[in-house]
Formats: C-alpha cells, structure tokens, sequence
C-alpha cells in the first residue's frame, strides 16, 4: 500500500521533471559524495591530451554583482574613463540602465554574454564551444583553438572574434572585433569602443569552480587595461533550456522613458 | 530500495537541490519600468497565466474590501526557464488560485506590478518568482 502510494507520487512526479527538457537529471559521469550529492570539490577533469576539461553546464557569473557592476571589486583609479567613456557612462547610470540593449533583448557582447544565465562549454580539439541558454535567447560563442590568429580589421560583431589557448591549465579567451558603444556591466554602463580587446583567463580550481581573470584593454575608452575577476560555478544534475525572447513586446507596453540622446561613435583612436 | 523507489528519491533530492539553488535572475528592465520603492502586498484570484520569455505574466482580480470594485492585475515575473530552475512548472499556478504577490509597482500608475513573491493561499507555499530586482 505504501509503496502504491509511492508509485502514484512518483508517476505524477515524473512529467514535471522530464517534461522540462531534463531539467533534473542526474548528469552522468560526475564524481559524488557518499549521499549521491555532485562533488563540486573534487579534482578537476583532464582530457587525454592532459589538459583541463572545461565541460559542463556552468552559472554565468554576474550572479555576484559583478553583472551590475564589473569594476565592483576595484580599487577607485583602477577604471579610468577616457572623456568619450565618461560621458557614455555618466548619461547611462543616470538615466538608471533603461537604455540597456539587454533590456530590449538584444544579445549581450563579450565579456558580458558568460556573466548572464547559464552556459554550456563543449570542448572539441579546434574549437571550443559555449552554448549559452540565455534570457535574450540561445546564443553560441566559438573560440577557435586551431591556431588561427584574430582577425586585423573585423567587421563589428556583438560576441566579436576568439580564439584560445593553453597557458598551463589555464585557457586563455582573446577576442575583438566588438560593436562599438557596447555595455560591459549594467547599472554602471561602463562602455567600450570598437577597440576593446578582451581577455578571458579559465582555470578550472576543482570539480565546481571556474576561475576567471577579465582584462578590458581598451584603448579609446581606458586610459590603462583593468581586470575583473570571478568565480564561476558548476551547476550539475540539469541541462539547457529553450529560450526565445518571442514575446518581448508585452514588456515594452509599459516601459514608458524618454528616448535617450543618442551616444557620440567613439573617436579614431590615437597613435602613441 | 526498489528503482521505483530510488528513482523518486533522486527525484525529490535533486528538486530540494535545485529550489535552495535557485539563480537570481539579473534581468535589466526592472528600472524602466518599475519602482523599487513602492512596494506592494495584494492577494487575489488568478484569472490568466501567460508562459513567455523573456518574462512570465500572470493576472489576478483583486477586491477592494471597502468598495467591492474588482481591479485586475497584471504582475510579471522572471523568465520561464528561471522559474522552472526555481522549482516552478507550469501547473504551479492555475486559473482560479488564490495568490498573494509581493514585489514592486509600476512606475507609470498601472495596476500592474513586478512580483518578487507568490504565496498560494491554500498551501502557504511560497513561490520566488524570479524577479528582476533580484530575490529576497
């Protein structure tokens, strides 16, 4: 009788859980603790070439703050803006973020894309892949490992070009050709031109954690590069979900702001 | 442990897991539309549910207890995905429920809100919705 019952909880539970595209389910192959929990504090997995797998579903890591605000843990004088930056910026924060692409569902650019949601990093031998299950959308960003170099004059992008490499366990992300006037973080609106230079360092510490450092070199928006660093964490036992931003419009019926003035193109940028 | 048994076992762990887990969600509209220092607290009856991205909409027919006027609602949420990883399905909330929703108003006067909370007045059960103000 006790086990029919059961039975009948478990059948009614099932439809809910595999119903959402696997949303519980337990992912094979992770090391657990006795009590069947993923643990996350367990050595970090290597390919059979040696080097750190960085598969797995992993928490965008604006989940800090760092989303709002990507200098939050610097030390003032860390992030100087250039004039061009400062004014983008000043208009931004004051204007409370409402102007924010992402709040119109356009994509985020990089690095923002990896601090929103979550995302998948699939690991092949010329091309790492994230799938990222966003708000705005499903996005992929592919960052090439088979040695070809960054493009020199790029048409402009949201997720701009990437490529990677190995510096001992740690996987190096370089990217450009970014859109310019894009948004690194959200309540702050720290901008970035067309020039921005992003540099994205992986280390896999354990199991659950993913190290990462982000240098912005930005030349006609900082006066010096500054990074940001984070920790990103495994989110084991589930899997990516659709997203389509398909009905955005119900939204907008009540934002109800000022269009903002237009932000200046960033200016040629100065030889040294 | 029979595998029926077992099955629901890691069933109710890792459902537990993931409603102590649940991400914040860090939507960015939330400043455009709504006003973090106007609260509310109301309760009523869930008239319509719509399921979409990038937020989730749901409606409810509130009272006024003074003069019996029935205003309907409208309250938004987090996106789909984020409320499934909350621990939300899509049966969570029906048509006809008694809720109780806290969370912020409309900056533009609306009867229309951003829920933080969802509490299903027959259970108790509380529900975070999500929110692009982030969660309690």
């Amino acid at each position: 009788m006790r086990i029919s019952a059961l039975a009948i909880a478990a059948v009614l539970a099932a439809p809910a859980a595999l119903g959402a595209q696997w949303l519980n389910y337990p992912t094979p192959g992770i090391p657990r603790l006795a009590d069947g929990k993923p643990n996350l504090n367990a050595a970090a997995p290597r390919l059979p070439d040696g080097k750190p797998d960085l598969s797995g579903i992993w928490q965008g890591w604006g989940q800090n703050g760092l989303f709002f605000d990507l200098s939050k843990d610097l030390k003032p004088g860390d992030v100087q803006m250039t004039p061009w930056a400062s004014g983008i910026q000043a208009q931004r924060e004051r204007r409370d973020h409402v102007d924010d692409p992402l709040g119109f569902c356009m994509p985020p650019g990089v690095p923002r894309i990896d601090s929103v949601d979550q995302f998948k990093i699939l690991q092949t031998p010329g091309e790492t892949v994230f799938l990222h299950e966003a708000q705005v959308g499903m996005i992929f960003r592919q960052i090439f490992t088979d040695g070809r170099p960054l493009p020199t004059d790029p048409e402009p992008a949201w997720l701009g070009y990437s490529i990677g490499r190995w510096d001992g366990d740690t996987f190096v992300v370089d990217t450009n050709g970014l859109r310019d006037g894009g948004w690194l973080d959200t309540r702050k609106g720290h901008p970035n031109s067309d020039a921005l230079h992003v540099t994205e360092r992986f280390h896999r510490r354990d199991f659950g954690h993913l190290e990462l450092a982000i240098t912005i070199d930005d030349p006609k928006a900082y006066v010096k590069p500054w990074t940001g660093k984070t920790v990103l964490t495994l989110l084991p036992d589930t899997e990516l979900l659709e997203a389509f931003c398909d009905t955005h419009q119900q939204t907008l019926e009540h934002r109800d702001v000022e269009p903002a003035p237009p932000e200046p193109p960033s200016p040629p940028l100065q030889s040294k | 442990m029979s595998p029926m048994l077992r099955r629901l076992t890691i069933m109710v762990a890792v459902l537990a897991s993931t409603l102590f887990a649940a991400p914040l969600s860090a939507h960015h509209s939330f400043s455009a539309e709504f006003d973090a220092s106007k609260p509310f607290k109301l309760t009523g009856k869930v008239t319509k549910v719509m399921w979409a991205n990038p937020h989730t909409f749901f409606y409810i027919d509130v009272t006024d207890d003074k003069t019996g006027k029935v205003t309907n609602w409208s309250m938004e949420m987090g996106s789909p995905n984020a409320l499934m990883r909350a621990g939300w399905t899509r049966n969570a909330m029906k048509i006809g429920d008694a809720v109780s929703v806290e969370g912020s108003l409309a900056r533009d006067g609306s009867p229309y809100g951003n829920a933080r909370v969802v509490i299903l007045v027959a259970t108790g059960q509380r529900l975070f919705a999500a929110s692009s103000q982030g969660q309690p």
